[in-house]
This record gives C-alpha cells, structure tokens and sequence, in this order.
C-alpha cells in the first residue's frame, strides 16, 4: 500500500457531525428509546413489584402447553383466550426454561422485550404518521416513562402481549400502505384478540383506517382481506372449541348431557358480569377507576384523552390520527361498558393515548405555523412547551405512585417463602396456595423436591375435581395454606369450600415481607380456634361450565 | 398412530401454503397502484414497424371462424404488415368451406388456408403446420372464437419496439359470466390468471404461455424448434422453453385490448377442457424442460405451478376426509385444528371470487347481479370440486397413457351483437373502421 493511499482522517467538522446525526435520526430515536425502556423498565424488574397471582397464572398455563399438551394444568375454562400465554409458552421453548433467578422471572424478561417492541412500534407509528422522527420519540417517551405503565409492564400479563400485537396492526395501516401490509395487519389484530379480547374493541376504528388508508383500486381488496384475515384467526378459537366439544354449554341442544366447560356459557357469564351502569353512572366501578388512573397517570389518561377527543372531532381528516382518537374512545367505551373494569385495564391504552398527545401536538405546532409563517421561533417554542408540560406531569405521576420502582423488593419475600417451603414442608404436603408460587413448586430446579399436591386456591374454591381429587372433599385433608393478601381477601370475598375453612383452621409458621405484599405459610390445625372470620358468601359465583372439568 | 398425525399435519400445512402462495399470485398485482400501473399496457402507440403473422388453428369452428378472420384483417395496422394463416384439418369440410369463403371475400395474397391431413390432430401440430407457411416477423397465435381487439397488433407492436422484448403475452378473458351457473368462477379465474398471476411469472421469469393472444418473434421459435407436437398445452411448453433461453416476456394486460373469449358450454366440456389442461400441464412437468431454468427460483415457481393439478387433485381428496377423520379417528385436538387449515384457504379463495366477480364487472362496465354474488358461495365448492376431478381424471389418463386431444366446442356466446351498444372502446374502434365489422 503506498503511503498515498492511506488517507489522513480528520476528525469529523461538527456539520459533518450535524448531518450524520440527521441521516441516521430514526435509527437513533429508536435506539434511544430502546435504551429508555430497558433502563425505566428493566432496571429492577425482577424484584418489583410483586409477584402478583394472575402472572403465576399466565406462567403456568404457558408451562402446561408443552410439557402437559393442554391449555392449562387445571381444566381450561375459556376464561380468556389462549394465543397470550402460547407465546409464552414458545418462548419458555426457546429459553429452554432458563430461570432468571426465580421461575417467573423469565416472564418478566419477556415482557421487558414485547415493551421494547410495542415502544419501537410507537416510534414509527408517529414518524410514519407524520414523517417527523420527534413525533415518535416523543409518544415513545411519555409511553415509557408512565409510573402506572411501568408498573404493569413488568408483570406478566397477556395485556401486554395484545398490546404489542395492536401496535403492530395499527402500524402496518400507517403510511403509504399496501395490500400486503393491509392483509398481514388484519392477521396482526386477530392475533392480538386471541392474546386478549379487548383488542376487539379497536376492530371498527381500525378497520376504517384500512378503508381510508387504501386508494379505490385495491380498497375493496385491502379491506375484505383485512376483516376475513382478522376473522379467520379469530375463528381457530371458536373451531378450537368445537373440536374440543366445548363450543356450546352442557344441557343446551347442541351441547350434549355430559357437564363440560363451554366457550359460549363463558362468554355469556363474562358478559353478565355487568355490576353497574359504566360511564352512564357517575358511582360506577369505571368512574372509580377512573378517577384513580387520572390521579396517577395524569399525563396519559386527562392529557391523552383530551387530545384523542380533539383528534376526531377537529382533525377528522387526518386519518391516522382520526382513527387513534377513535381507537382510544373506543377502548374508553369498552372499559366503560359496566362490565368489570380491573386496574391493569389501562394498558392497551397507554401507547394510544400517548401517540394522541404527540400527534396533536405535532398539528398544534404545524397550525400555528400557518397562523404566523414568519415567527420562527414558533415551533421550538411549542414543542418546548408540550416537553415541559410532559416532564411535569409525568413527575407528577411519579410522585403520586409508592416511589418502590427501581428501589424496593417486595419479590425477595416471596422467593424467600418457597425457599422455606422446600426446607421445611413435606413434598407430599397437600397444599393450597397462591398461583405465584405455582411454577416453583411444581417445576422447580434440578435436586428440590417437587409439590405436586400443591394447589391453587381459586381452583380448590371453585373447580369440584380439585376438590374431590386434591383433597377428598375433605377440608382437612389441607396440609399447609400459603397466604398472600389476595389469597385472604378473596376468600373472604367467596364462600369457597375447603380453603374458607382450612384458613379459619391454621396457625402461623412462618412469615415473609420485604416489601408491603405478606406471604404466610399457615399449617392447618383442624383443633386449633378460628383466627380469621371471614364473612362468606358475597362474590358472583361461576356457573359450572366455568368449573366442570 | 403419531405417524399417521405428523402425514396429517405435514398434508395439511403444505395445501395450507401452497393456498395462501396461490392466493396471493392471484392478487398481487393489487398490491399498489403502482403495480396495477406497470401490468397494464402503453397509454400511446408507435408507429407500425413490426410484421405479424397470425396463425389462427381452426376445428369445427365453422360457426365462428369467418367474423374472427375478418376482425383480425380489419384491425387497426397497416393491411401489408399483417398476414393471416387459418389452419384446418382435411376431414374438417364444413370449417374448410366457411374459411374458403371469407378467403374469397377478402380478396387477399395475406389471407391463407392451409389443410393438414397427417395426423397428430391437434393445436400444436396445426401451429407448426401454419408456421412453417409464414414469413413475417413476430408470430401471433389467436383461437378460432376470439374476439380480437383492433388495436393488439399496436399494442404488441409498441411494447416490442418501446421495451425491447421477443414475446408479449396480451390478456384474454371469458366474458359471457351469466351463461352457467360455473361461468362466473371461470370468468374470475380467468380474469385473476392474466390481470395478476402470469405478471408475477413474468417478474419471476418463468411463464406459462396463454394459448392465444400471444406474439413471439420467429427467430425464437426458430431457437427453441416451435411447439411440441405431443403436448397437450404447448402454449405453456413453450413458454417454458423460451424462458430456458433466459428471454424476458412481458405479459400486458388491459381491459381496453383483452381477446374476449366463452366459456365452455356445458359441465362436460369444462372438465373436458380442465383435464387437458391438468394433463398437458403433469406431461410438461414430467418432460423436465423447466429443470434447465437458469435460477432456483424460477425451478421452485415451474415446480409449484406445474404440479398443480397433482395438488389440486389432493386437496379434493383431502378436504372430504377431514371431517371423517375428525370425527372416527379422534385426532387429538391440535392435530384436528391443523388438518382444517386447508378449509381456510378454500374460503380465502371463495371470498376472493366473489370480489373478483365485483372487480371483474367493475373494469368491465358489466353488471353482476346480486343474486349472482349471492349465489357464489353455494357454488363455489361444486365448481372447486369439478376441477379437482378434472385433476384426478388428468392423473388417470396420464397414468393411462391417454394422451389425445379433447376440444373445447364454440358458439360465439361471448360475442357482443353487433347491434347492441357496445362498450366504448370496442365502439370508438368500430367507428373508426367505418364498415361493418362483417
């Protein structure tokens, strides 16, 4: 090589600089928010907050797919449909059961990765949207930085799962579409329904978007496939059902005689469910909820759905942003039905609402452009301004919430208590206990005993094969309850056999709290006096195609 | 047990994929405008530069021979570029009379009969016999009942010049989609075939050439020894051999310049007709002329495309089954679920005909009944199932060793009366011709 030839390399001018950050903007907003949410989100992940009973739930049913063949170890009772925990269980596959430490921890890995994923996706949903990479890095941001959202991202709920699938059709509809993007959304948005049915609830809006966002020649290609390719997934779980002989309810017509669970009986005991009037009355569960949303993610919840009203009534011609507006109503309305609203609710939301903020500020900015073409400062200024006010607000949030996220550890307690149950309880124990610690007990690592009496208490409460095949229908056939606060309070709440008495009947061995969430190990002692008076009785009861097994 | 499982779901996820694969060659070309923009043909025409020779086979094509001779003669092309080869068969008298007619009246040194009298009787024997009569430069094939558009010859003529090619394939559609209850699914599968399915070939590089309509310049039929005497579709023989030398075809379609054609006028002749299809297509697979593809690609789609009937026959097979299966065998319930993946795709496919015949009318001007949409999904699946006996039965007569020729009847039922209003296109041609189309 002559000495010519190696060239002399400056350092870079900073207009070079400038231009290389402005060609590679996208690619750095993505990595960027990348970096955000592993650190929001994942930095002590696995340590808060605790390990609630719903993520042993999720975990286990993924557990049972592969090493069981079933959709859940207990009879599977359509409770929700069953794509959610499927692709848990196909990654449970592919990390070979790797334990991150505890055996949920891998859950929370995983959903550490589809929030990376739904955060990129909002990131190009608003860059696509409007062709501003900060429309997305902004959405992205106030998404990932929500106190609430942090919160229930770690957990392992399937939510979170139809969340990023949601995304995914949504941003296959943003842009310059084509049949093929059209087409692979509809199959994206039936997945996410089949992870978990609110998902439905965006149907209408999104299906409108796929109409508005196709030219006349293909629309009636784009829009047809989008709804059969939607419906189609979604119909596998009805034909799953009907393969299973469990699509109609034991003593209908078509139903048979034999008692099994049915998927219609299901639906239809889901949608009875109605407590209250919903949004049409002001005492309603949702309003409750409501409230306590907007006080702690104010930013998202008052912010987002302020913008989202503005987007479809002001903004109806902006399609995408339009069709978000409507989406985040939609869902709205669907929380606000006056069916059971639950705290994790929120969170298909927040992205949505998020997207709505960034998207309506990007028009406020583009507005008053118009208004004033010679002030330059126009933009940054606003744009400053929407910052400033998102910080506070999401400070706000922050402040609001327990302060625990990157520095409590509420789970250590829990690991602590199945370490102490493995030590000191017997293997063949019959136990009844939270979900949570389900996984480790029943698949726990190589030389620790298995409990494979060990059962779940809602299930003792309502599934009569438990009972007869766990515990002879026999109260005191409990050897060990575990408690946590959930376990107590909804038994209090339901007048459940074997687990309201065994309760009543135990006495403290040991006890765990790192962190506000109490884990009891309580041995029944069918002679010792009754601690606990549990008022019994008060709960909705499952009709028996949600126990029959 | 587990074995008979894995052929389950192994049978099933594959018809699963060649399902979705066909569904999506039969629409892709809706992917963009653009690509609807590309597929179809020049907005504007060059000047006429290109010689044609039009070999038009003829037999028992008495009752429609004479108006598509002097349709292709009045054309929109200078008359000294155009020469007109009608081939009969010796036995044919009443087709030979009607053809030495219009010969007559023409009054032309271009306009030609020829009789063969050796056998074998049929296309590509005739083809070859015309062929080795002619003398212009590009090779044009039409069918006896076509109805061809005046401007073809310039819009072959310019899409030659303009980009350079050897072969333009024009489209051809059925058009009389009301006549039987089977029409309009063969009036749809037409219409997906040339408006999207053979572009994707052509990208691919690998194309079944259409029996008519179809322009090849004479040296490359010189290269590649004409058309395969034996072949039951030696339109899509050659296509392949000619796609072996590596020369790009363009496939052009547009409503305005389609040959419109009939379909077959009973259920017997359309499976008649998709059996030699089925059968000409297994013979092309087995001859292995696709293996010398250059490309894996090009190998892989020859593959797909000319096992179709094999595939097609299966599925008949294997759709029925199912639902025995389900119940008497009692699947386990993922393997249940899987073997009625294929179910998925024949209601994909019954959804796509149905926009297809809405599309169809659309672009056509046509009207489709309501109640003929309303009708298609109760027959969609008799229609699905001739052709897979039409699939089965070519394996048969494959496996037979049956290799003889069974020809489709015509009548002209896709002709428009002249003296009804015609679509404006064909009516603006008609003007300009300023005589009688007969």
């Amino acid at each position: 090589m002559s000495a010519t030839a190696v060239a002399r390399r400056e350092p870079p001018s900073a207009l070079e600089m400038r231009h290389w950050l402005y060609a590679h903007r996208l690619r750095l907003a993505i990595a960027g928010v990348v970096l955000l949410v592993v650190v929001s989100q994942g930095i002590n992940m696995l340590h808060y907050p605790y390990l609630e009973d719903d993520e042993g739930t999720y975990f286990s049913q993924a557990w049972a797919v592969f090493h069981l063949g079933r959709l859940s170890a207990y009879t599977y009772i359509y409770d929700h449909a069953p794509l959610g925990w499927i692709q848990i269980a196909m990654w449970q596959l592919l990390t070979i059961d790797h334990r991150f430490g505890y055996a949920l921890a891998s859950g929370r890995v995983l959903m550490l990765l589809f929030q990376i994923g739904s955060a990129v996706l909002v990131v190009l949903i608003g860059q696509r949207a409007t062709g501003k990479v900060w429309v997305g890095a902004f959405a992205a941001a106030m998404f990932s930085l929500s106190t609430y959202g942090i919160f229930y991202h770690r957990r392992i709920l399937i939510d979170n799962v139809a969340t990023f699938w949601l995304l995914l059709s949504l941003y296959l509809l943003v842009g310059r579409v084509t049949l093929r993007r059209v087409w692979l959304s509809g199959v994206a948005i039936g997945i996410a329904i089949l992870s978990k049915e609110t998902a439905i609830a965006v149907v209408p809006a999104l299906a409108v978007l796929a109409a508005r966002q196709t030219p006349p020649v293909n629309r009636l290609f784009a829009v047809s496939g989008w709804v059969a390719l939607a419906a189609g997934v979604c119909a596998t779980y009805v034909l799953l059902a009907l393969l299973k002989g469990e699509l109609f309810a034991a003593g209908t017509l078509l139903g048979g005689h034999r008692a099994h669970v049915s998927l219609l009986c299901s639906i239809q005991w889901q949608a009875s469910r109605a407590s209250d009037g919903g949004v049409l009355e002001s005492s309603s569960a949702f309003w409750q909820l409501a409230g306590s949303w907007a006080h702690s993610e104010p930013l998202l919840v008052i912010g987002g759905t302020l913008a989202a009203a503005l987007s479809v009534v002001l903004l109806r011609r902006r399609a995408v942003i339009a069709m978000i507006g409507w989406c985040v109503l939609s869902l709205w309305l669907f929380l606000g039905r006056g069916g059971v609203v639950l705290a994790f609710y929120l969170v298909p939301l927040l992205p949505l609402l998020a997207l709505s903020v960034a998207l309506v500020v990007h028009e406020a900015i583009a507005a008053a452009r118009r208004l004033r073409p010679g002030w330059r400062a126009t933009g940054p200024a606003l744009g400053a301004l929407a910052v400033a006010c998102a910080v506070a607000l999401a400070l706000l949030g922050y402040m609001r919430s327990d302060r625990g996220m990157w520095t409590k550890d509420p789970v250590a307690g829990q690991v602590d208590a199945v370490k102490w149950i493995e030590r000191h309880v017997p293997a063949s124990s019959r136990m009844v206990i939270d979900e949570y610690m389900w996984d480790e007990l029943h698949d726990p690592p190589r030389g620790v005993p298995r409990f494979a009496d060990a059962q779940y208490y809602w299930k003792v409460g309502v599934d009569p094969s438990v009972q007869r095949r766990g515990f002879a229908d026999n109260w005191r056939k409990v050897g060990y309850v575990v408690t946590t606060p959930q376990l107590v309070e909804d038994t209090a709440h339901n007048d459940f056999p074997i687990v309201t008495p065994a309760l009543e009947h135990s006495v403290p061995v040991a006890a765990f709290n790192t962190g506000g969430w109490q884990i009891e190990v309580r041995r029944v002692e069918p002679q010792a006096p009754v601690e606990f008076n549990l008022l019994a009785g008060k709960g909705p009861r499952q009709p028996p195609c949600m126990t029959y097994s | 047990m587990t074995a008979l499982y894995l052929l389950i779901g192994f049978v099933a996820l594959a018809l699963l994929a060649h399902g979705l694969f066909s569904l999506w060659l039969m629409l892709h070309a809706w992917n963009t405008p653009d690509c609807l923009q590309a597929t179809s043909g020049p907005d504007s025409f060059e000047d006429a530069a290109l010689s044609f020779t039009v070999l038009v086979p003829a037999r028992e094509e008495e009752a429609v021979i004479a108006q598509t001779i002097s349709r292709i003669w009045e054309a929109n092309y200078p008359r000294e570029l155009l020469e007109i080869i009608v081939v009969c068969q010796g036995d044919d008298h009443e087709t030979i009379s009607a053809v030495w007619r219009q010969v007559e009246a023409l009054k032309s040194q271009q306009v030609r009969l020829f009789v063969y009298e050796t056998p074998p009787y049929n296309k590509p024997h005739a083809l070859s016999f015309g062929y080795a009569a002619s003398t212009h430069d590009v090779v044009t094939v039409f069918d006896a009942e076509d109805d061809v558009h005046p401007d073809i010859f310039n819009v072959i003529n310019t899409v030659m010049v303009q980009e350079g090619v050897g072969i333009v394939q024009g489209g051809v559609q059925l058009m009389n989609f009301r006549d039987h209850w089977y029409s309009v699914f063969n009036c749809v599968e037409y219409f997906y075939y040339f408006r999207s399915r053979m572009h994707f070939n052509a990208r691919v590089g690998m194309v079944p050439l259409g029996g008519n309509t179809v322009a090849i310049r004479r040296r490359l039929i010189q290269q590649v020894d004409g058309w395969d005497p034996v072949c039951l579709t030696e339109d899509a023989d050659i296509g392949v051999r000619l796609c072996a030398l590596g020369e790009r075809i363009r496939v052009v379609y547009d409503s305005r310049w389609v040959t419109r054609e009939e379909t077959p006028h009973t259920v017997g002749a359309l499976v008649r007709q998709r059996t030699r299809w089925g059968q000409g297509f297994i013979q092309v697979l087995v001859k292995g002329d696709w293996r010398r593809l250059p490309g894996r690609r090009r190998r892989a789609l020859a593959l797909v495309t000319f096992a179709q009937p094999i595939l097609e026959g299966v599925l008949l097979c294997f759709v029925p089954l199912v639902p025995l299966a389900v119940i008497f065998l009692k699947l386990p319930v993922i393997v249940a679920l899987l073997s009625l993946a294929p179910l998925y795709v024949v209601a994909l496919q019954m959804l796509a005909s149905i926009i297809g015949a809405v599309e169809f009318g659309r672009l056509f001007e046509e009207r489709v009944p309501v109640g003929l949409l309303m009708k298609m999904p109760f027959t969609y699946l008799p229609f699905q199932a001739l052709i897979g006996f039409s699939a089965l039965r070519a394996m048969v007569r494959q496996l037979r060793g049956k290799g003889e020729w069974e020809k489709t009847e015509h009548r002209g039922a896709h002709r428009i009366p002249l003296v009804a209003p015609l679509p404006h296109a064909v009516a603006a041609s008609a003007r300009a011709s300023q005589e009688p189309a007969l």
